[in-house]
């Protein structure tokens, strides 16, 4: 990874696609919190601009962008309402492209790794507000308000579609958007991972969502599918 | 009359009361949210005893999103109940304008922007997540879970420097090794004397060893085949032996200290289990509160995840035991009593998990050892011999071992191919085809 220059831009900016001399294509994002690597990224500068290195063996939205993801709903004043927000590493992301102008509601019931979270993104990026719950008392969220563009679900439990469904016949707006990792171990562990993903599929279509797209991680992740979806309501 | 049911509502930035028709009667701002926020959750309601003065005609109904509240509100003779969850989310979406409207009308010199007020909102939800964080923390049990794994580790470092020690002090004076199990007692030989010449009656009676021992050592030491050590290596090897010295106490504090904060947080699970394995299954499932929303018969295996994925996926036998296999009454008992014993542990350690973490009641403390302990002596009673079942499993295991070292495919997986064939009569084994063409694999 030497000399990076941009190949493409989206979002005014905020995430872009750069390229080295050896035409190995990286994801990046622009970055909102400048000087601060998140999970260890490396940091880039193009014309005084800086950019972090999106990884896609550590951020699910990344991999499934590399595996042809057709329409991202996640643009720059988008949004957003994040279950399973974890350390951070995504949603830092997901933080530099949605801007200032953009809103992230974080939800993470660990605490172990809300510290982390709450320390390294939460406290330093204005458009973040980290709520410390568990998702299935959705109703009870602190400081959260209004209905939501983009509803973006990465729980390890069982009932985790009903979890990202329940949260956007609540906040989601019409016609708003639902990415959805489907973690098949969670869900059974010793069924097939595409039969699970079909399953939980025919379960979001009987809620009123409109499958676009299933995307499925591997090599970045094992046993794990995206899935985007529209809320039709 | 719908105009005298009210909303009491807890809000992130103060106390508000609204009526049916969502136009806010009162509103009070905390001067530090998290604080008050604090205040409420510990029981202390003064701020909210303030508000309630609003009405000085008792309405019909309050209902609070709060429903700790309730109880309180009752006990003040107002009729409570639980807001309606539609009214909730309503209120969740409605959130910025409703602020709005309440800061407009009650608060002077006030014109709070919603840049403002969202602002205020993450500000709360930073400091309320750092409190949640912090408290968590806090709890004994977390402080339990790092104490045996410390131990644990603790155990592996002083086996290998320990080990270390004897061999690099065993150029000077072999023979001592094999003489001295206890390794405390060989480290204070090493570093308080050194040199095996120096090594007195006195100073072997002062470690507390036995006297025909210390005559052993005393002979060995003079016709000893080891050589001479230099003063340097010696006083590096001490330095070594001091470290065995310090981590062997460190380990006694440890177990010293486990104990007495499983007395406090879980004497029930203590008493059952010991303290070690009681707080080992603390650990691996994360915290009491977990532990006790276990079923005994997860609790039975915690801690052999790799035999029972391993029996889901390809039928084998099921481990009859995890972690409880180092409970004393389990690993002293014979092979065809263990599992029956895991059973029965694990069933009263389930209850005693809950008794430990709701309600600590002395008598049912009492009636659950007496009752484990009843049917711990009723397994060892009647099954003190192996079934005729168990016996030939037994033997045909030895015979296997035997067939084993004879035929070429010593290595390979035996056992489903040469099951097949015989002890038709032995039930459990019909698990195996089950898994295999179970619906679920279905292609």
């Amino acid at each position: 990874m030497n000399q990076l220059s941009l190949y493409k831009s989206y979002d005014n900016g905020s995430f872009v696609i750069l390229v080295d001399q050896a035409k190995e294509k990286y994801l990046a994002t622009q970055n909102l919190d400048t000087g601060k690597s998140v999970y260890g990224e490396k940091i880039i500068k193009i014309d005084d601009l800086e950019y972090r290195i999106w990884e896609p063996y550590r951020s699910k939205l990344a991999g499934a962008l590399l595996k042809n993801l057709k329409e991202n709903p996640i643009k720059e004043t988008s949004s957003v309402l994040y279950l399973g927000a974890s350390t951070g590493t995504t949603v830092s992301h997901v933080s530099d492209i949605v801007g200032n102008k953009g809103l992230i509601f974080a939800v993470e019931p660990s605490v172990r790794v809300a510290r982390e979270f709450l320390e390294n993104v939460a406290s330093r990026r204005k458009n973040i507000i980290p709520i410390l719950m568990d998702a299935r008392r959705f109703l009870h969220y602190y400081s959260y308000y209004g209905l939501v563009d983009v509803v973006y679900s990465d729980i390890a439990q069982p009932d985790q579609t009903d979890i990202a469904i329940n949260n956007c016949k609540c906040y989601l707006k019409p016609g708003g958007d639902l990415i959805i990792v489907i973690k098949t171990r969670s869900i059974d562990v010793l069924t097939d991972p595409k039969l699970v993903t079909q399953k939980e599929a025919k379960k979001l279509e009987n809620n009123q969502f409109q499958i676009l797209q299933i995307i499925n991680l591997e090599p970045f992740d094992k046993d794990h599918s995206l899935i985007h979806a529209k809320y039709l309501v | 009359m719908t105009d005298n049911v009210y909303k009491f509502l807890i809000l992130e930035l103060g106390i508000a009361i609204v009526d049916e028709k969502n136009q806010t009667q009162s509103f009070k701002k905390f001067l530090d949210p998290v604080k008050s926020h604090l205040r409420i959750k510990n029981r202390d309601y003064e701020e909210i005893s303030e508000s309630l003065e609003f009405f000085k005609v008792k309405p019909e109904l309050l209902k609070t999103n709060y429903p700790e509240l309730i109880e309180f509100l009752k006990n003040n003779t107002f009729n409570a109940e639980k807001i309606a969850e539609v009214e909730e989310k309503q209120f969740q979406i409605d959130k910025i304008s409703s602020y709005k409207q309440m800061f407009d009308s009650y608060q002077q010199n006030h014109s709070e922007l919603a840049d403002d007020i969202s602002g205020d909102l993450r500000e709360f939800a930073l400091k309320w997540s750092s409190i949640r964080v912090r408290e968590a923390s806090e709890q004994l049990d977390l402080h339990i879970s790092q104490s045996i794994n410390a131990l644990d580790e603790i155990d592996k470092i002083l086996n290998t420097v320990g080990t270390r020690m004897r061999e690099w002090y065993g150029l000077h004076f072999p023979e001592l090794d094999n003489l001295l199990q206890n390794i405390t007692t060989y480290a204070n030989i090493v570093s308080k004397v050194g040199k095996r010449e120096e090594i007195t009656v006195e100073f072997l009676q002062t470690l507390e060893i036995p006297n025909n021992k210390i005559e052993i050592i005393q002979m060995t030491a003079n016709r000893s085949k080891g050589g001479k050590i230099t003063e340097e290596n010696l006083l590096i090897l001490q330095s070594l032996a001091n470290e065995v010295i310090s981590l062997a106490q460190i380990r006694k504090t440890l177990e010293d200290h486990i104990d007495i904060t499983m007395e406090i947080i879980a004497p029930n699970l203590k008493e059952l289990l010991t303290a070690t394995v009681g707080a080992r299954l603390i650990a691996k499932a994360g915290s009491l509160k977990r532990l006790a929303s276990l079923s005994s018969s997860t609790i039975q295996i915690l801690g052999a995840e790799k035999a029972l994925f391993r029996t889901l996926k390809t039928g084998a036998n099921p481990p009859k035991h995890g972690l409880l296999f180092q409970h004393p009454v389990i690993h002293s008992a014979p092979k065809w009593q263990r599992g029956k014993l895991a059973r029965a542990i694990s069933s009263k350690a389930a209850i005693a998990a809950r008794v430990d973490l709701y309600s600590r009641n002395p008598e049912s403390s009492n009636a659950l050892a007496s009752k484990l302990n009843d049917r711990i002596t009723e397994i060892q009673e009647k099954y003190k011999e192996p079934s005729e079942i168990q016996q030939r499993q037994q033997q045909q295991n030895f015979k296997r071992s035997e067939r084993d070292s004879y035929t070429r495919n010593k290595g390979k997986k035996y056992g489903r191919d040469r099951d097949r064939d015989g002890d038709k009569d032995f039930k459990f084994k019909k698990n195996k085809f089950k898994k295999r063409f179970h619906k679920s694999n279905k292609k």
